[in-house]
C-alpha cells in the first residue's frame, strides 16, 4: 500500500493532464470541417476529418475520469504539495534520478548537437566515450587508465565499423 | 491448402544468401533476446530500419530469423544469470535458474532451446491450419468490423499489458490512435494536427516512434542501474538435450504450443503472457506442483514452447487481418508495409505465396535457433560479462542510426526521441507501452473504417447491430471494457455457477 500511494498521487496528476488532452482534442476537431461541399455534392457529418479525433477526445476522457476516480479513492489528492515540495528537496540527493537525467541528457545532445550537425564519426564516438565513462564507475569497475584507454579504443572503433556496415551492406549513407 | 506450397517454399528458401541472412538475423536475435533490456520488438525494429533497401523476401527472413531468436535469447540470461533477457523468458528463470544452480546449466538450455524450437514449428503448422479459415472469415469483414477490430485490439491489449489499473492501457491505447491521426487524412485530404510543420504532414513514422518507444527507456533505465555489480554467469556443462525427457513432455509441449498459439492471436497481448500461462498452467497440472520453482525442467519447457509457439500465432492476424498479435509483430507489419506488401484480408488474393513463404522462414528460423542457441550458448556466457554501461549507448547509436536510415530524414531522429522520453515517462506511471504502438498502428484502419462504415450506413448507427460479425466484436469490447468488474463476474457466476457445480457433481 505504501508504494501505491504515490502512484495514486501520480495518477492524479496524469489523469487531469489526459483529460485536458481529450478537451484540448474535441476543440481542435470541433473546428475541423464537418459539412463541406465536394463536387457539387455536400458531404455530410460523418465523413468529417473531425469525427475520429472527437470520438478518441471522449474515450481519452471517459478513461481518464476512471484513473482520476481511482486516484481519489486512493487518496491520491491528499498531501499533493507536500510530496511536490519533498520531491524538489530531494533532488539534489536523488542519485538515480541523476543517472536517469544524465542517461537522457547525453542521448539528447547526441540527437539535437551531434547528428547531422558534426560529423558522424566524430560525434558517435564522442558520443560513446563520454557516456561509457560517466557510466562506468560501479563496484566491480575500478577506474584505471587501461579502462579509460578500453573505453577509448570501442568508442573510436564501433562508430567505425557500424558506419561500415550501414553504408557497405545496407546502402545507407551515414548522417 | 497451404502445406503444399509451405513444401514448395521450405526447399525454395535454401539459397546462400537467404541462409546467411537467416542465420545472421537468428543470431542478432538471440543476443538482443540475451541481453537483458534489450527486446525482441527493439530486435526487429532496428532490422527492419536497416533491411528497408533489401529485396522483400531477404528483409522479411532477417526480421522473422530476429523475430524467433530473440523471443528464445531471453531463456539464456535467464537460466544463466537469473535475469531475463526479455519480458518472454522472465517465466524461465524461476526453474531455469535454479537447475543453473544446481549444475544443469548446459543440460537446461540445451531442452529450452529444444522447446523453443519445438513450439516454433507448433506455431507455424498451427498457423498454416488455421489460415485458411481465417482468410474466409476476413474476407466477410466491412468497414464496420475492421473499426471494431481496431477498437477491440486496442482496449485488450490495454486490459492485458496493464500491470496496474486497465484504464491505463486504455488511454495509451487511445494516445497512440490520436498519434495516427496526425498528418494529412486520406479521405478529405484534410492536415490535422500538424501545427505547421511539414514534416508532421505525411503523418508520424511509426517505425522510429516503436524504435524510440521501445530503446529509450530501455536505454536510460539500463544506465541509471549500470552502477551495481555485474551478476556472475553459471559455468556451462555439456549442452545437449535429453531426448528421452522431452519425448516425455509430448503432452506438456502440445498444451503449452496451444496455449502460445492462443495468446499470440490475440492482439497485442506478447510473448510474457503466454509464458506464464504456459507455466501456470503446467505447474497446475502437475502431480509435484511444489517443485515448480525449485528446479522443475518443465517449469522451463512449458513457457518457452509457448513463448515461441505466440509467434505463429502473433503472425495469422498480421497477414489476414493486418492487426499485430504482438508488439514484435506489430514492427513485423509495419516492416511489410514498408516494402510493400498489403497484408490484410486480400494478401491471400494478391501475393498467395507470402503466406506458406513466411511459414517456411519460421520453420528455417526454428532450425537455426536450435542449431545456433546450442552453439552459442558459450558465446552467450561471454556476451552477459558485458557491462551494460558498454553495450547501451551503442544500442543508442545504432537506434539513432536506424531511424535516421529511414528515407534519410534526421525529423525521424528526433520523433524516436521524443517518442522515446514519451514513453519513458508513460511507463515510470505505470502506462503500458505496447497498446500505444498497437494504436498507432491500427489507428488509421479505424479511422477510415468509422466514416466509410458511417457513409454506407448514410450515417445510421443502428444498422451496425445488424451484421452479426460487427455484434460479436461489440460484445468483446464490452467484454474487454467491463470483463473485471465485480457486476460482470458476479452476472457471469450466476449463468454459468449452476453448470460448473452440476459439472463437478457428475465427476464425484
Amino acid at each position: 500500500m505504501s508504494s501505491e500511494k504515490p502512484l495514486r498521487k501520480a495518477d492524479f496528476v496524469t489523469s487531469i493532464v489526459f483529460m485536458l488532452l481529450g478537451i484540448v482534442m474535441i476543440v481542435a476537431a470541433s473546428r475541423m470541417p464537418w459539412i463541406v461541399q465536394s463536387g457539387g455534392l455536400q458531404q455530410d457529418w460523418y465523413l468529417s476529418p473531425g469525427l475520429f479525433p472527437t470520438v478518441l477526445g471522449v474515450l481519452l476522457i471517459i478513461f481518464s475520469s476512471n484513473v482520476l476516480m481511482h486516484a481519489v479513492r486512493g487518496g491520491g489528492y491528499r498531501g499533493l504539495g507536500r510530496a511536490a515540495a519533498h520531491g524538489l528537496r530531494s533532488v539534489g540527493s536523488n542519485h538515480d534520478l541523476h543517472r536517469m537525467a544524465m542517461a537522457a541528457a547525453l542521448v539528447g545532445l547526441y540527437v539535437f548537437v551531434g547528428i547531422g550537425r558534426v560529423e558522424y564519426h566524430i560525434a558517435s564516438s564522442v558520443f560513446l566515450f563520454v557516456t561509457m565513462l560517466v557510466f562506468h564507475r560501479a563496484p566491480d569497475r575500478p577506474f584505471t587508465v587501461r579502462a579509460v584507454l578500453k573505453l577509448a579504443l570501442i568508442a573510436v572503433l564501433a562508430p567505425l565499423v557500424i558506419g561500415y556496415i550501414f553504408t557497405e551492406f545496407f546502402q545507407v549513407p551515414m548522417p | 491448402m497451404y502445406f503444399i506450397e509451405f513444401l514448395h517454399q521450405v526447399v525454395a528458401t535454401v539459397t546462400p544468401i537467404k541462409m546467411s541472412v537467416l542465420f545472421g538475423g537468428v543470431m542478432l536475435g538471440i543476443i538482443f533476446g540475451a541481453l537483458p533490456g534489450l527486446t525482441a520488438t527493439l530486435a526487429v525494429a532496428l532490422l527492419s530500419t536497416v533491411t528497408f533497401n533489401l529485396p522483400t523476401d531477404v528483409a522479411i527472413i532477417a526480421l522473422i530469423g530476429a523475430y524467433v531468436g530473440a523471443v528464445y535469447g531471453g531463456c539464456q540470461s535467464a537460466i544463466l544469470i537469473g535475469i531475463p533477457g526479455t519480458s518472454a523468458g522472465a517465466a524461465s528463470v524461476r526453474d531455469g535458474h535454479q537447475l543453473a544452480k544446481q549444475g544443469r546449466a548446459g543440460e537446461t538450455i540445451a531442452n529450452a532451446t529444444m522447446g523453443s524450437a519445438l513450439g516454433t514449428i507448433f506455431g507455424l503448422t498451427m498457423m498454416l491450419l488455421v489460415m485458411p479459415v481465417m482468410v474466409a472469415l476476413a474476407l466477410q469483414f466491412t468497414s464496420i468490423e475492421f473499426f471494431l477490430l481496431a477498437v477491440f485490439g486496442v482496449l485488450i491489449c490495454g486490459s492485458l499489458t496493464s500491470d496496474d489499473l486497465p484504464a491505463k492501457g486504455w488511454i495509451a491505447g487511445i494516445l497512440g490512435l490520436a498519434i495516427s491521426t496526425v498528418g494529412i487524412e486520406t479521405i478529405q485530404g484534410y492536415s490535422r494536427f500538424t501545427f505547421g510543420v511539414p514534416e508532421l504532414a505525411g503523418g508520424i513514422e511509426f517505425v522510429p516512434v516503436i524504435l524510440g518507444a521501445f530503446a529509450i527507456p530501455q536505454i536510460i533505465r539500463g544506465l541509471r542501474d549500470s552502477d551495481g555489480r555485474l551478476e556472475r554467469s553459471t559455468v556451462l556443462s555439456k549442452v545437449w538435450p535429453d531426448f528421452k525427457f522431452l519425448g516425455r513432455c509430448k503432452m506438456l509441449i502440445a498444451r503449452s504450443g496451444l496455449i502460445g498459439v492462443g495468446v499470440g492471436a490475440i492482439p497485442g497481448v506478447g510473448e510474457d503472457v503466454a509464458a506464464w500461462s504456459a507455466y501456470d498452467a503446467t505447474k497446475r497440472s502437475a502431480k509435484d506442483p511444489e517443485t515448480f520453482g525449485r528446479g522443475n525442467m518443465r517449469g522451463v519447457i512449458a513457457p518457452e514452447v509457448a513463448a515461441n509457439a505466440c509467434i505463429g500465432g502473433a503472425i495469422v492476424p498480421v497477414l489476414t487481418l493486418a492487426v499485430p498479435g504482438s508488439p514484435p509483430a506489430a514492427m513485423l507489419l509495419g516492416a511489410m508495409w514498408l516494402h510493400g506488401l498489403r497484408p490484410g484480408p486480400m494478401l491471400a488474393i494478391e501475393s498467395p505465396e507470402v503466406i506458406p513463404q513466411i511459414a517456411a522462414f519460421l520453420f528455417w528460423s526454428a532450425i537455426a535457433m536450435a542449431i545456433c542457441g546450442l552453439a552459442m550458448a558459450r558465446l552467450s556466457v561471454l556476451v552477459l560479462r558485458l557491462s551494460p554501461s558498454i553495450v547501451l549507448p551503442m544500442v543508442a547509436m545504432i537506434s539513432i542510426l536506424g531511424s535516421y536510415s529511414l528515407g534519410l530524414n534526421i525529423f525521424n531522429v528526433y520523433l524516436m526521441f521524443g517518442f522515446g522520453l514519451l514513453a519513458f515517462v508513460l511507463e515510470e506511471m505505470e502506462y503500458p507501452v505496447a497498446p500505444l504502438v498497437i494504436g498507432l498502428i491500427l489507428g488509421q484502419m479505424a479511422d477510415i473504417g468509422l466514416r466509410r462504415a458511417l457513409l454506407s450506413a448514410h450515417g445510421d448507427v443502428f444498422s451496425f447491430f445488424e451484421r452479426p460479425l460487427a455484434l460479436v466484436f461489440m460484445a468483446l469490447i464490452l467484454y474487454s471494457l467491463f470483463g473485471r468488474s465485480r457486476i460482470v463476474r458476479h452476472a457471469f457466476g450466476m449463468l454459468f455457477g449452476p453448470l460448473r457445480r452440476k459439472g463437478k457433481a457428475s465427476e464425484v
